[in-house]
């Protein structure tokens, strides 16, 4: 079903949106979802939340992107939930290398009195994202937006291992200049 | 800055290029359309009562003005359905106890220490890691978790009034979709031994909706773009009541080998690699054919872009061109032609599958043409997108209990009732894709069979016990029906067993406030078990949560 239509029935209020929201986007939340949390049923109630997050969104909201509207509260919901229940599962959860991975942009930022309004930091990623060459964006976002294993990017984008490594490496030394620069850290 | 803060703020990348990445990654694993289709629908809306139902205080509602039947939840879960037997035997009759236990109500308290311990794949020190964490989360020692199911046993004792041993097939029936069967499929035991039983599934359960073109104005849906899904137990009565749903379940699958089809089998397809800097984002085959519309129907497998142009009698079908290491590689596409074969097909590679897409590149395939039945090529194709639907990475089971032999039969079922073979097919399979064909994610009435002998004179019991979710309204649409669970039952529908009685037990557990029935339970007197009226064949129970923390 075309996202307009789809977008539509939820502002009619009637139940199909749901299941078609489930029937194009269920999977594509889900992968999210599974991403962050490595655990099916986890996921699952992730994409649930999402439903549910949508359903209370949508109206007002009128997204033109449908499966990033989704996307986007599939990811937030999941991140709220992995750091409820498995902050501390160390190992096999992406989030928790991301993390580490991101510490890289950070670290060593002392000013930690330093209240930075959440939407200022949003469009300095936007203006940071704005200047990196396509495939470097694409496997940053794969990396830290989607949580994609190095392996996964890598074979998604046909990149060996170390390159994807070494592409984040340098795409997070980027960031962490800009940060400076703009006085984030 | 914390790290934290930083993964939050890359959540708010632009959308254009959130989906740029969805974009690519599609683009290389051509696969994920054909999986969406499949998958989606087998996500359910398992609601957990302690995140949307509990602790809500909802108004229940006037409560029994309107509801002489029971509510029309926004998401049913069907009724309970009596047992019956494959053969009608009067000489057997039958007392039913069933009994409703809202033990999964009951908050379970796990402790921080069980949490740990449930951790057996770290070690020592991450368990203490572990520990430590929850002891911070809940300085109390532990959380509360519950559910919404309820644990239904329904007991039958079969009493064999001859002075001959009965040996007879049962059959106990339950709602589900193939997606769902591990979790609904309920146990079956004679005398109180767990029997194995052999399933049996219905066709799809529910019928097709327009896609709310001029909803508005018209209050009308017609069309059949969507699924449209059993709302209340009189859709099942309006499927059971005449046998011969039943009766096709247990019978076989169409047999298609009488219908000649022509192959066309693509195979090692080639282009230039993805180069969005050259320009070609998503190296493309393109296959055209000529075709009469009134004599020729065309299904197929692995194709995911298609043009129709009925007026000139033309066909045009695409697939991204998968490359070394992409899920699927090596799969081969088909297009299986019914009625008279197409005429002049070509192909030609493109910059992208998009059909307004002029740019071409240079790109080949090999077509292999050959003369089979429906059956044959069906089957193939068939195999091939259940090997993807089960593929690993998919979250679906990878070896399912339904199997491949029934998957390809339902397919098989809802082709020739609903899809391009259908006189009358739903306007929602025109594609002939196969993968588009509803299998696995609808809703159907499913059977489980066992044989057993009641000895002369004398009874045998047999339990069925499962899991039952609840109906409900979606927790934000804000209905009167906000926070509260339905469950149902009925007495006769799709029996032939000949009842002396029907008992209905309540195991509230403390949890509940009933809202809306018509059983006849009264908690505040203790009323937890009623004799059930056999000339009812309906009976509802609308529960909340009585428990503010839940």
């Amino acid at each position: 079903m075309d996202d307009e239509l789809i977008v539509q029935l939820y502002w009619d209020r009637s139940e199909n949106a749901i299941s078609e929201t489930d029937r194009k986007y269920g999977a594509y939340c889900h992968s999210i979802a599974y991403g962050i949390l490595q655990s099916k049923e986890d996921a699952e109630e992730s994409v649930n939340d999402t439903y549910m997050d949508a359903w209370n969104s949508i109206p007002p909201h009128r997204p033109s992107i449908l499966a990033t509207f989704l996307g986007k509260i599939t990811r937030r919901i999941s991140i709220d939930r992995w750091r409820n229940l498995n902050r501390v599962k160390r190992g096999g959860g992406e989030v928790i290398l991301a993390l580490e991975e991101l510490e890289q942009c950070v670290a060593g930022s002392h000013d930690v009195e330093k209240e930075i309004e959440k939407k200022e930091l949003v469009q300095a990623i936007n203006r940071f994202l704005d200047t990196l060459p396509v495939p470097e964006r694409r496997v940053f976002l794969a990396r830290y937006w989607y949580m994609d294993s190095i392996q996964d990017i890598a074979t998604h984008f046909k990149f060996s291992k170390s390159k994807v490594m070494s592409m984040l490496f340098r795409t997070r030394n980027k960031l962490r200049r800009q940060l400076e620069k703009e006085g984030y850290l | 800055m914390k790290s934290d803060e930083l993964l939050d703020a890359i959540g708010e990348a632009k959308d254009e290029y959130v989906q740029d990445v969805r974009n690519a990654k599609v683009k290389k694993m051509p696969g994920w359309a054909k999986w969406t289709s499949a998958i989606a629908a087998c996500l359910v809306l398992t609601i957990v009562v302690s995140l949307f139902f509990g602790g809500m205080g909802g108004n229940a509602g006037a409560g029994g003005s309107g509801h002489e039947d029971g509510s029309t939840f926004m998401s049913y879960a069907g009724p309970v359905f009596p047992l019956t037997l494959r053969d009608e035997n009067t000489s057997i009759s039958a007392d039913r106890r069933i009994t409703m236990d809202f033990e999964p109500w009951v908050p379970v308290w796990i402790s921080n220490e069980e949490e740990a311990a449930s951790r057996t794949n770290l070690t020592e020190a991450e368990k203490q890691d572990v520990l430590d964490t929850y002891n911070e989360w809940y300085p109390e020692g532990g959380r509360y978790q519950s559910s919404g199911n309820i644990i239904v046993s329904d007991t039958y004792t079969l009493s064999n009034s001859s002075e001959e041993d009965q040996t007879v097939s049962i059959l106990y029936p339950f709602a589900s979709s193939l997606n769902n069967l591990s979790v609904n499929r309920p146990t079956i035991s004679v005398n109180g031994h767990k029997i194995e039983t052999m399933l049996h599934a219905g066709s799809y359960a529910g019928t097709f909706q327009g896609a709310w073109e001029n909803w508005a104005e018209t209050h009308e849906n017609p069309g059949s773009l969507n699924l449209q899904y059993i709302e209340s137990w009189t859709g099942y009565q309006n499927l059971l009541s005449d046998g011969s749903y039943l009766q096709r379940a247990l019978g076989e699958y169409p047999d298609l080998s009488d219908i000649p089809v022509i192959v066309y089998t693509f195979t090692d397809p080639w282009g230039p690699e993805e180069d969005d800097d050259a320009g070609i984002p998503n190296p493309s085959m393109r296959i055209m054919f000529e075709m009469d519309y009134e004599k020729t129907r065309v299904m197929s497998y692995g194709f995911h872009s298609g043009l129709n142009d009925r007026e000139n009698g033309i066909m045009g079908r695409g697939f991204s061109i998968r490359e070394e290491g992409e899920r699927w590689y090596g799969n081969p596409y088909f297009l299986i032609i019914i009625g008279d074969d197409v005429q002049n097909m070509t192909y030609q590679g493109y910059v992208t599958g998009g059909w307004d897409t002029k740019n071409e590149v240079e790109a080949g395939v090999t077509i292999t043409r050959t003369e089979s039945n429906l059956e044959s090529a069906l089957r193939e194709a068939a195999g091939f997108y259940y090997g993807e639907m089960t593929d690993v990475e998919n979250y679906v089971e990878t070896d399912p209990e339904y199997g491949f032999e029934m998957y390809y039969g339902l397919l098989k079922e809802h082709l020739v009732a609903y899809g391009v073979l259908s006189e009358n097919g739903a306007a929602r399979y025109d594609s002939g894709w196969i993968e588009e064909l509803d299998v696995v994610g609808v809703d159907r009435v499913f059977w489980l069979e066992a044989e057993i002998t009641i000895p002369a004179g004398e009874s045998v019991t047999v339990a069925a016990t499962f899991k039952k979710e609840p109906s409900f309204d979606f927790h934000c649409a804000n209905t009167e029906n906000k926070g509260i669970s339905g469950y149902d039952m009925v007495t006769a529908l799709g029996s032939n067993l000949q009842f002396t009685q029907q008992i209905a037990c309540l195991e509230d557990r403390g949890q509940i406030e009933i809202v809306r029935q018509n059983f006849g339970f009264d908690l505040e007197n203790g009323i937890k078990e009623v004799t059930l009226d056999m000339n009812e064949p309906h009976y509802y129970l609308e529960v909340k949560g009585n428990k503010s923390d839940k």
